[in-house]
């Protein structure tokens, strides 16, 4: 029976618990688990290491593959694209002239609204355009290198005809490429210039349109 | 690797032999005393031999084991184990080498298990042995007992009686065994005797063995028990005339040579102890008792042998599967070298036809792009001119109908505003809403237009039917073009029965004008 713990009497020691016998002769075995372990784990680093080789050199055969199929199908192609550039070239060059394909040109743009108001003694207008941004197309477009860019521009105008303003919209073609949006037309628009008072006045909305690069991918960036 | 050493123990000595690549060696003798044990423990130390790594098999030949048949209540699992257990520990409570044999079900009754129990029941005389394998830490395998392992033998020389006694002369003495249907029932063994006084003592023996069997009802009355002697030729001759063939026994003599060969003995030895061994080494069972704490450095080697062999298959795996690897990496590598020159003469071949012709502003998918995006620009960008040219020429048919204002947009017609509001902005004319798409261009397709007229119609002499007439061609007339819907939102007189309708008429009539208001959708 345990005696009752009175001051002053010794604490008695704690029961400590045997090892097992076997954890004594582990050493025994040590060196062979060692070597199994290290066996393992270098194991596992040359097959990943294989693994990554042999990963790494089917993606270089792929993309070998790839430039061999463009290469072959480019020169195939050789004479058809001979003649596409002799009909494309021309045209091309024709739209970089006119302002579509690369960056905008507003200065040409607001030219030709001065020279078009001048021409046909329209009366006072007022213009603003916004920020450009870039169209969403449909995915199964083909865009080449570029995309599809519009700048907003509201447009009042004041008018004696109808028929201003359709003139007024050729002016603006010949020196770029534009969608109209909307148009509100309303009689009896009260501006005067030269003794002339407008019978109309016009609310428009148009999209000018550009062709631009595309930017490249930023690097890291898929 | 293909080593083993076997231990013939017995009351006074233990017999050594070593087993190399399947060949039993010559046996080395060692004396049950202080000696003994000091000449076995430098003969196992031996470092050119390098013993103490080599399992060891001990095979006891005592005449302390004791042999008991029992019925046991036919208990499976745990519950069946324990009651074994038990069994063992009443039955043989001194010594710690005690094992068990299910012989089979008894036929009557529950159908009690028939066991054989047996123990060697002087554990001291292996003490001495087992102390120093432990000391030394060589790995015993197993510890068996000559009277088990000759089970081994029956089968081996095709003993088939139902009732079988085999009579072998070992260096323990002349052990006699009986079997019933091939299943060890009872050992014995008598002690050794002089040479020429073997065949008198076999025949007597065996008679008191016949005898004792009967006693214990082993032996039914008028069963016929047959003797089997292994013996070499030259004792079997004076063996033959001594042994009587009886009523009740039937002698049978077999040739330790031909024993020999049928276990696979190269030569032919005068007591049955190699036969034994050779059986154990060529094929051992599990340990007949149980080696206890003496086996765990077998164990362990066996863990390292374990650990080491997967070591070997893993790592040999690994460098097959990198070999496997790098010979297929070593073949791509071959294939883009070709796949590469072979792109070189394509790309050779393909400038040399372009030198021909001008640098061109552009590469040629993308000229052709730009070209084709701009004929869809040219071609479907939304514009009101075709659409006001048509209202126009129906205006000059209408003389009556007169515009006040109009609004036109490429898309969706905007919700209709009430009275005299304006009407809605849409998204676009806000210049905020959802990205702009190049539907807006008319890429891919022209997009629908839509057109809305506040127009005002003459009523000479406030004639409704005559302004409802003119409306009514007016929009009939331009109904007239293909894909125009026309629909009359407003009409300047509400005829409908659900709505109120309020007027003044007055003598003589005044002319007026009516407001009415136009819908026109067209798809280019």
């Amino acid at each position: 029976m345990k005696p009752p713990f009175t001051p002053g009497m010794k604490k008695p020691a704690a029961t400590t618990r045997p090892l097992p016998p076997w954890l004594g002769e582990l050493h025994l075995i040590r060196r062979a688990l060692l070597c199994c372990v290290a066996t393992v784990v270098l194991s596992l680093l040359a097959l990943h290491l294989a693994s990554d080789y042999r990963d790494r050199q089917a993606q270089r055969l792929d993309l070998s593959q790839k430039e061999r199929r463009v290469a072959a199908a480019r020169f195939n192609q050789v004479e058809t694209e001979k003649l596409e550039i002799r009909a494309f070239a021309p045209r091309f060059q024709a739209l970089q002239r006119r302002g579509l394909i690369g960056e905008e040109n507003r200065l040409a743009w607001i030219d030709a609204i001065r020279l078009s108001q001048q021409q046909r003694h329209l009366l006072p207008l007022s213009y603003e355009i916004s920020a450009q941004q870039v169209l969403k197309v449909p995915l199964p477009l083909t865009m080449g290198q570029y995309q599809l860019r519009g700048s907003k521009m509201q447009l009042h105008m004041d008018l004696l005809h109808e028929m201003d303003l359709l003139n007024f919209f050729d002016d603006l073609r010949q020196s770029g490429y534009f969608a109209v949006q909307e148009c509100a037309l309303k009689r009896g628009g009260g501006a005067t210039s030269a003794g002339q008072s407008a019978s109309l006045s016009a609310d428009c909305s148009l999209l000018w349109l550009t062709l631009g690069d595309r930017p490249l991918a930023a690097p890291g960036l898929p | 690797m293909f080593r083993k050493q076997l231990f013939y123990i017995t009351s006074d000595h233990l017999c050594a032999y070593d087993w190399r690549h399947g060949e039993l060696g010559a046996g080395q003798a060692f004396d049950a005393s202080a000696a003994g044990l000091e000449a076995f423990a430098a003969w196992l130390e031996d470092p050119l031999e390098q013993r103490l790594e080599v399992p060891a098999y001990l095979l006891v030949d005592l005449i302390e084991e004791d042999f008991q048949r029992q019925l046991l209540p036919h208990v499976r699992g745990k519950a069946g184990r324990a009651l074994l257990a038990r069994r063992k520990s009443q039955l043989y409570r001194d010594t710690p080498y005690r094992g068990s044999t299910l012989l089979g079900r008894d036929s009557a009754g529950r159908h009690d298990d028939q066991m054989l129990f047996f123990a060697l029941t002087n554990p001291s005389l292996l003490q001495a042995w087992t102390d120093l394998l432990e000391q030394l830490q060589v790995p015993v395998a197993g510890l068996y007992s000559a009277s088990l392992l000759s089970i081994a033998l029956v089968k081996q020389l095709a003993l088939t009686q139902q009732h079988l006694l085999l009579v072998t002369q070992q260096s323990g003495g002349l052990r006699q065994s009986y079997y019933e249907g091939g299943q060890l029932r009872f050992s014995r063994q008598t002690a050794a005797i002089a040479l020429d006084g073997v065949a008198v003592n076999i025949a007597l023996e065996t008679e008191k063995t016949r005898q004792f069997l009967t006693s214990t009802r082993m032996l039914e009355r008028g069963d016929v028990l047959n003797t089997v002697i292994v013996a070499p030729q030259a004792q079997i001759a004076k063996l033959e005339l001594l042994c009587d063939n009886g009523v009740e026994v039937a002698y049978h003599f077999i040739d330790m040579q031909f024993a020999s060969e049928r276990v696979g003995l190269p030569h032919t030895p005068a007591l049955a102890d190699q036969l034994l061994l050779t059986l154990l080494a060529k094929h051992p069972p599990a340990s007949h008792y149980p080696p206890g704490p003496l086996a765990r450095y077998y164990h362990y080697q066996r863990a390292r042998k374990a650990l080491y062999g997967s070591s070997l298959l893993i790592g040999a795996s690994a460098l097959l599967w990198c070999a496997a690897m790098l010979l297929g990496g070593l073949d791509d590598e071959a294939g883009m070298a070709q796949l590469r020159q072979e792109t070189a003469v394509y790309q050779q071949r393909y400038r040399n036809v372009m030198a021909s012709l001008p640098p061109a502003p552009a590469k040629t998918q993308n000229m052709k792009a730009a070209v084709t995006l701009e004929h869809m620009i040219a071609t479907q960008a939304p514009e009101p001119g075709r659409l006001l040219a048509m209202l126009s020429a129906a205006l000059d048919q209408a003389p009556q109908v007169k515009l006040a204002q109009l609004h036109w947009n490429a898309g969706p017609p905007p919700a209709r505003a009430s009275g005299s509001q304006p009407p809605p902005q849409t998204q676009a004319s806000q210049g905020k809403g959802p990205p702009l798409t190049s539907a807006e261009a008319g890429i891919p397709a022209a997009p629908p237009q839509a057109l809305r007229l506040e127009l005002d119609v003459d009523m000479p002499g406030n004639d409704y039917r005559g302004a409802l007439a003119a409306i009514t061609a007016f929009a009939q007339a331009l109904a007239r073009h293909p894909r125009l819907v026309v629909a009359i939102e407003e009409a300047p007189l509400d005829l409908r029965p659900s709505a109120s309708l309020s007027g003044k008429s007055e003598s003589p009539a005044q002319d007026a004008q009516a407001r009415f208001t136009v819908l026109l959708v067209w798809q280019p």
